[in-house]
């Protein structure tokens, strides 16, 4: 799922999942029905015979279909927990196919192969996009160095700065370009997941829009520095690191602090002085936070999802004099338990963790100890409706509701969403239309 | 508008229904290639045979704990697949340690514990890739766990890459579950006019309905499997005079077995549209000889109901072209009804896994021209729909938004809110297709 996303935030990129149909279809219609977008997602079609033969004959077939069907300017072959196990090595099988079919359709050159190993056995939706995008940064900078040197061309260092935005909805990815527009920053998105938020306008693209494409891609080795939130994208950003791009790993600019250090790092990389735009949006949303205190304070909330945005999100609760009384995280990683933990004394708070697993759990936890509102995915709402608790929706997925793609929870602008959603459910949820009287 | 058989011969557009002198004629129309693998690097609407089994016959039934045998991700994807299911998903979580030292244990474990945790009248463990290619035993820790806990724990082996479309795995679905019927209370009273409804509708709401049309007429349905079954209903369905089979693509199977072991004959039954619904009651009513008034009143009092509706529906959807993109069944089930009860033309048709015999009748039922996909990929149905005019699109959500993003309406086959099955259902369903076609931002899209 991960790695899907990371693909799909490429222009002219195009994901093959290399498992049993279902695989593809499952994440497939799980995105469809969250971005309320078409998602094209190819199969390689494993069945029984090739579990016992091999499936390079499949692969190849696959990438041929592609490339003449739609002709992209990147295939990325992500492996199954099906094709692992058969103990393929989808690197060395890529190499070899690559090989053939650069023979074949020499006027095709221009098209990346990539292959990344994304069993569903190891880890989840984030490590895929991680280990995605860092193949694809990989093997594209990989070739790209060769081709160049043929021609002996140096390349020329650029101003730009690399920016990873993580497993983001298309809301968060327009409020990170907003913000760098405001500080005139030239960038580089390495994934702009905007492709699946497209206007419709006859006739249908044949590939969405977006400002991340493959040449961004070439072409990221020569930025000033990068910028990668959380471990979404860390290993992507070490990467070029090693190619000579320093590299900043930040928290994902949630609520005030989170996104006033963002922009500062931004400033002190870039040069650019903080506009005064920024300092209004700011403006703005404290503004928010203030005006409802009377509703947010004290109030005991419970989050959960994925751990860099549930860390994020802790501490704008604890921001907006919320009390966090239980997290959990959908991924396991120790750095999540001490970055929880950290919070957890600075608010002088004492937060329930709990990690790697359901939310089974947390229900029964909320049971014992009742929250005043639940932030989480939509899975949240069979907790919420029958514990009666407002549900804030934010994150992955989304499948009940319309647009929450679009809303963002990153920047001084997600902040005043969040806070203006938070305050509304928590009036609403304390509303009895029943015991008003008119007179 | 047409496609050139020679560009497509291996892209899975399989039949070619044109009546152009190059062309084959629709006599002969070779529908042998389909229903075959999927050809590889398609972006493909079909599912695996894990999903046929879990999601479109297993997870409908109640008070049962579906564990699934897996990675997270197939338990994931599969619990929220359907919107209309509800519950808790099980999964044993399957690890990469898992796999090298063996998940036997764990599938173990985990049925005890949510044995004790949740007390459910049985326990389904569906297979998924990795164990079915590592060779676990669950037929033994299965049967070993069932007597530990004493309830049924039936294993289904439904690894995704077993069979070429879902269909292999309603077939598993089936045949395990026969193995639970016979085993009912000796206590149960049987009436002359006891049926089972098989694979009805797709949600609990329309399997209500459908048993509520027909205890109206006096029948009784023992189960509706498995839109709305426990393991008690299903336990019972062998004490019925007839099976009304109504989708035939998930349930036949069950259907034959039935005869062969119980001698209970089976009859098709089809309550969409108003003719397909007006006639299956008559069918049904002659099976089991019930006074053949009561049933035509029973059809003249629903139809004098809806009368009014459905002349304006027939009056304003007459000529309007639809596409429709379905399981084969659906598809079937579907193409009549709108041909005849609401005067609409058939623009295109597609189906993910239909079988020769299936398109062979849907070849029956459309003129011409029209255009029939086989397991297409999302390039070549968005072509379809474009080069066909369709006015509507018929299908499942998960091309829904595709379908808009083309400036097409689009209507959700299988019915969210409102149920499409019976007659106050397909006026239901004549209601949303008006509505999709007449609602004005179409006419805003151009500009």
């Amino acid at each position: 799922m991960g790695g899907v996303l990371a693909v799909l935030g490429i222009y002219r990129a195009f994901p093959l999942v290399h498992g049993s149909q279902g695989c593809a279809n499952y994440v497939k219609n799980t995105l469809a029905k969250h971005f309320k977008e078409p998602v094209e997602i190819a199969t390689t079609g494993f069945y029984e015979i090739s579990a016992i033969y091999g499936a390079s004959d499949i692969i190849e077939s696959s990438i041929k279909n592609i490339l003449e069907n739609r002709n992209p300017d990147l295939i990325i072959t992500m492996t199954t927990g099906l094709s692992e196990i058969t103990g393929e090595d989808i690197q060395r099988e890529l190499k070899r196919i690559t090989e053939n079919i650069h023979e074949d359709y020499a006027s095709n050159n221009g098209t990346y192969f990539v292959g990344v190993s994304t069993p569903s056995y190891k880890g989840t939706h984030i490590d895929g996009y991680n280990n995605t995008l860092k193949e694809i940064i990989k093997t594209i900078t990989e070739k790209n160095k060769n081709k160049n040197k043929e021609l002996g061309k140096d390349t020329l260092k650029s101003d730009k700065i690399n920016i990873i935005p993580g497993f983001v909805n298309p809301g968060d990815v327009k409020e990170i370009k907003s913000i760098l527009r405001k500080m005139n920053i030239y960038y580089r998105l390495l994934t702009d997941i905007t492709t699946l938020d497209r206007p419709l306008r006859l006739p249908k693209e044949r590939f969405p829009k977006c400002e991340a494409t493959v040449r961004d891609i070439e072409e990221s080795p020569n930025s000033k520095s990068t910028l990668s939130f959380g471990m979404e994208g860390i290993d992507g950003a070490k990467y070029l690191e090693d190619l000579g791009v320093p590299s900043y790993n930040l928290k994902f600019p949630i609520g005030i602090e989170n996104t006033d250090n963002f922009i500062r790092t931004l400033s002190n990389i870039s040069g650019q002085e903080i506009p005064e735009s920024l300092w209004e949006d700011r403006g703005y949303a404290i503004d928010a936070i203030v005006d409802g205190n009377d509703v947010l304070r004290n109030k005991r909330v419970a989050i959960f999802g994925d751990p860099d945005k549930v860390i994020g999100l802790t501490n704008f609760a604890f921001e907006m004099g919320m009390e966090v009384v239980a997290v959990l995280s959908n991924t396991e990683t120790s750095y999540f338990i001490s970055e929880i933990k950290k919070i957890s004394m600075e608010n002088n708070g004492k937060i329930t963790l709990f990690e790697g697993s359901d939310l089974y759990q947390l229900h029964n936890y909320i049971k014992r100890r009742p929250v005043d509102i639940i932030i989480g995915d939509y899975r949240g709402r069979y907790i919420a409706n029958e514990e009666r608790i407002p549900l804030l929706r934010v994150g992955f997925p989304i499948v009940d509701r319309y647009g929450y793609h679009r809303k963002p929870i990153l920047g001084y602008n997600g902040a005043l969403r969040i806070t203006e959603e938070i305050i509304n459910l928590l009036i609403e949820s304390s509303e009895n239309y029943e015991n008003l009287s008119i007179l | 508008m047409l496609y050139n058989t020679e560009e497509n011969c291996n892209k899975n557009i399989l039949i070619e229904n044109r009546d152009t002198s190059k062309a084959k004629r629709q006599h002969d129309i070779d529908t042998s290639s389909c229903c075959k693998y999927t050809q590889p690097g398609n972006s493909t609407e079909r599912l695996c045979t894990f999903h046929g089994c879990r999601v479109v016959i297993g997870n409908q039934i109640k008070n049962v704990v579906h564990l699934v045998h897996s990675p997270i991700g197939c338990a994931y994807y599969s619990w929220d697949y359907r919107s209309q299911s509800y519950g808790y998903g099980f999964t044993t979580g399957i690890q990469e340690r898992d796999i090298i030292f063996d998940s036997e244990e764990k599938l173990y474990d985990a049925i005890l514990k949510a044995s004790e945790e949740f007390n459910p009248d049985a326990i389904f463990v569906y297979e998924t890739c990795i164990p079915g290619l590592i060779g676990n035993d669950l037929q033994g820790i299965t049967k070993k766990a069932s007597e530990e806990i004493e309830i049924p724990v039936i294993y289904f082996d439904c690894a995704g890459f077993k069979g070429a479309t879902q269909n292999e795995g309603h077939k598993i679905a089936n045949r395990q579950l026969f193995e639970i019927i016979g085993n009912g209370k000796e206590e149960f009273h049987s009436t002359p006019y006891d049926v089972n409804v098989i694979g009805g509708g797709s949600s609990v709401k329309e399997a209500k309905i459908i048993e509520n049309m027909l205890s109206k007429i006096g029948i009784r349905v023992l189960c509706s499997f498995t839109d709305n079954a426990t393991i008690d209903k299903i336990r019972v369905m062998d004490r019925a005079k007839i099976n009304i089979v109504h989708c035939t693509k998930s349930s036949m199977y069950l259907a034959k077995m039935m005869y062969k072991e119980y001698g209970i004959p089976y009859i098709k039954g089809n309550f969409f549209g108003i003719e397909n619904c007006s006639m299956s009651l008559r069918n049904i009513g002659k099976a089991l000889n019930i006074d053949k008034d009561k049933i035509e009143n029973f059809i003249a009092e629903n139809l004098e109901r809806i009368k009014e509706k459905l002349e304006l529906y027939r009056e304003n959807l007459k000529g309007k072209r639809v596409f429709i993109s379905h399981g084969a069944q659906r598809v079937l089930n579907y193409i009549d009804p709108l041909k005849n009860d609401l005067n609409m033309d058939i623009a295109g048709v597609a189906t993910y896994f239909g079988n020769e015999k299936n398109y062979k009748e849907i070849l029956k039922k459309i003129p011409k021209e029209t255009v029939v996909l086989d397991n297409p990929n999302s390039y070549e149905l968005e072509r379809a729909i474009v080069e066909s005019n369709a006015d509507v699109v018929i299908s499942d959500n998960h091309i829904r938004y595709l379908v808009h993003k083309l400036g097409v309406p689009f209507v959700y086959g299988r019915g969210g809110k409102k149920s499409y099955i019976g007659f106050d259902g397909f006026i239901n369903f004549a209601d949303e297709v008006h509505g999709a076609i007449n609602s004005k931002i179409w006419k805003l899209l151009n500009n």
